[in-house]
């Protein structure tokens, strides 16, 4: 019989005497179990067999492992694939709609507050061409190459100053006027007023008035400059966010059709 | 590279860091596992499930006892291995005795016939005995009498108190001296409790 000695007859618990074996115990208590187990042969038998057992249980030989544990790539990548994949699919449509919403304010700004002020100085400066009834064919014909010439020169270099295209516009029409009188026609016309050279900002001419004898000089416009700068860098921006929603977009629905 | 060192490196997402720490622990916890679970192939499972767990948690690793948390996860798997199991437990002593999956490590050279099967005996006869514990006192006399660890260590790992702890490794050597002395015969007799002589104090 194993418990010859129950515990509930001693002072001294089961618990006490295999912390006891394990030296786990606070200085008072090793010191009363030692007492206790002095005079209490019984005790010492319990100690005895507790130790026993433990000494069996540490006869457990370590078993060698049947096999190395290391972690492949292949157990372990898809769990970070799909922890990063998570992550990024939540950041997607989050992005998509910051970007969206960036767009949508850019292109408010650019239609609803800079475009609009920068266009109007062309549309009041078309009026003042048209004004200008022309009074023969001759005026037909430099009416029709001043629009043209108006025209082209404002597309290209908008931002030129209106005083030097007026400069090269009257210097055309003075041109073409003494073409006409030659009696030359329209192609070689052309050929010539081609071949003069282009003037560059040449100042207004202010001393001796040239002798105009078709028509009379058209009032000039109040030089407007066209504000189209601050545009240029919204038309990048613009360009930019629309890029940048379009792959949000499409990232946003490839990794949903994905997963 | 040091433990620590190796820890942050695998925490980063270096798997060969890892897989230096799992060559260092993985002697100790498959056997932590093959004492808990009574089975080889167990075993191998809960340890390999057990490192895989550990890898993707590593996350939620704060700094403490890379030892004790790693022992952790393997107890924590093995539990729950043995509840899907639920094997074992009621087998009897005799059937343990002839199963092969009860066995001891390869014979030590020059060791006897006569020494090997005693061997060979007595540890199919412990194994059977943890067997027969709740897996809460067989995980605690696992780590603290054949691995060896210390109160702390084991406080640590299981996640309990110092007190829990004491208790129910008291409760667990009290059953294990019961089961062992009932089968008293198949023990060297060296081993015999009623043999046990008390200690001189």
């Amino acid at each position: 019989m194993i418990f010859s000695f129950p515990s509930s007859r001693s002072s001294i618990s089961d618990e006490l005497l295999s912390a006891y074996i394990d030296s786990e115990l606070t200085p008072a208590d090793r010191a009363r179990v030692e007492a206790a187990l002095q005079a209490q042969p019984a005790l010492r038998r319990r100690l005895a067999e507790l130790q026993m057992t433990v000494d069996l249980m540490a006869q457990m030989e370590p078993m060698p492992v049947p096999r190395a544990f290391v972690l492949s790539e292949a157990q372990v990548q898809p769990h970070r694939e799909r922890r990063r994949i998570t992550l990024w699919q939540r950041l997607l449509p989050a992005a998509t709609a910051v970007a969206a919403i960036a767009l949508a304010l850019v292109l408010g700004l650019d239609f609803g507050g800079v475009v609009a002020p920068a266009s109007q100085p062309q549309i009041a400066f078309a009026p003042a061409v048209v004004e200008e009834a022309p009074a023969s064919s001759t005026e037909a014909e430099v009416e029709g190459l001043r629009t043209e010439d108006m025209a082209a020169p404002m597309a290209a270099s908008p931002s030129e100053p209106m005083v030097m295209k007026e400069v090269e516009v009257e210097k055309k029409v003075e041109l073409t006027k003494e073409v006409a009188a030659m009696g030359i026609t329209r192609a070689q016309e052309t050929a010539v007023i081609t071949s003069e050279p282009t003037p560059t900002l040449a100042p207004r001419p202010t001393s001796a008035p040239q002798p105009s004898p078709t028509f009379t000089p058209r009032p000039t416009p109040v030089p407007q400059p066209a504000p189209r700068s601050p545009t240029k860098p919204l038309r990048w921006l613009e360009g930019l966010l629309a890029v940048l929603v379009g792959v949000l977009a499409w990232a946003t629905w490839r990794s949903r059709r994905i997963h | 590279m040091n433990e620590q060192e190796l820890v942050q490196a695998a925490k980063a997402g270096d798997l060969p860091a890892f897989n230096q720490l799992v060559l260092k622990y993985q002697s100790l916890a498959y056997n932590v596992a093959y004492r808990v679970m009574g089975q080889p192939d167990l075993a191998a499972d809960a340890t390999q499930d057990a490192f895989i767990k550990a890898y993707k948690a590593l996350d939620r690793f704060r700094g403490q006892s890379f030892k004790a948390w790693l022992l952790r996860i393997v107890t924590n798997t093995c539990y729950d291995m043995l509840r899907a199991a639920k094997r074992r437990s009621t087998d009897s002593l005799d059937d343990v005795l002839v199963s092969p999956e009860h066995s001891v490590r390869l014979t030590d050279p020059g060791e006897g016939p006569d020494a090997h099967a005693e061997r060979r005996e007595l540890a199919q006869i412990l194994q059977w005995a943890l067997s027969q514990l709740p897996p809460e006192q067989r995980m605690v006399v696992v780590l603290s009498d054949v691995q060896g660890m210390s109160y702390d260590e084991i406080a640590q790992t299981m996640g309990i108190s110092l007190g829990t702890v004491k208790s129910r490794l008291s409760r667990a050597r009290g059953k294990l001296r019961v089961i062992l002395q009932a089968h008293e015969e198949h023990l060297p007799p060296r081993y015999r409790l009623k043999n046990a002589t008390p200690m001189s104090s």
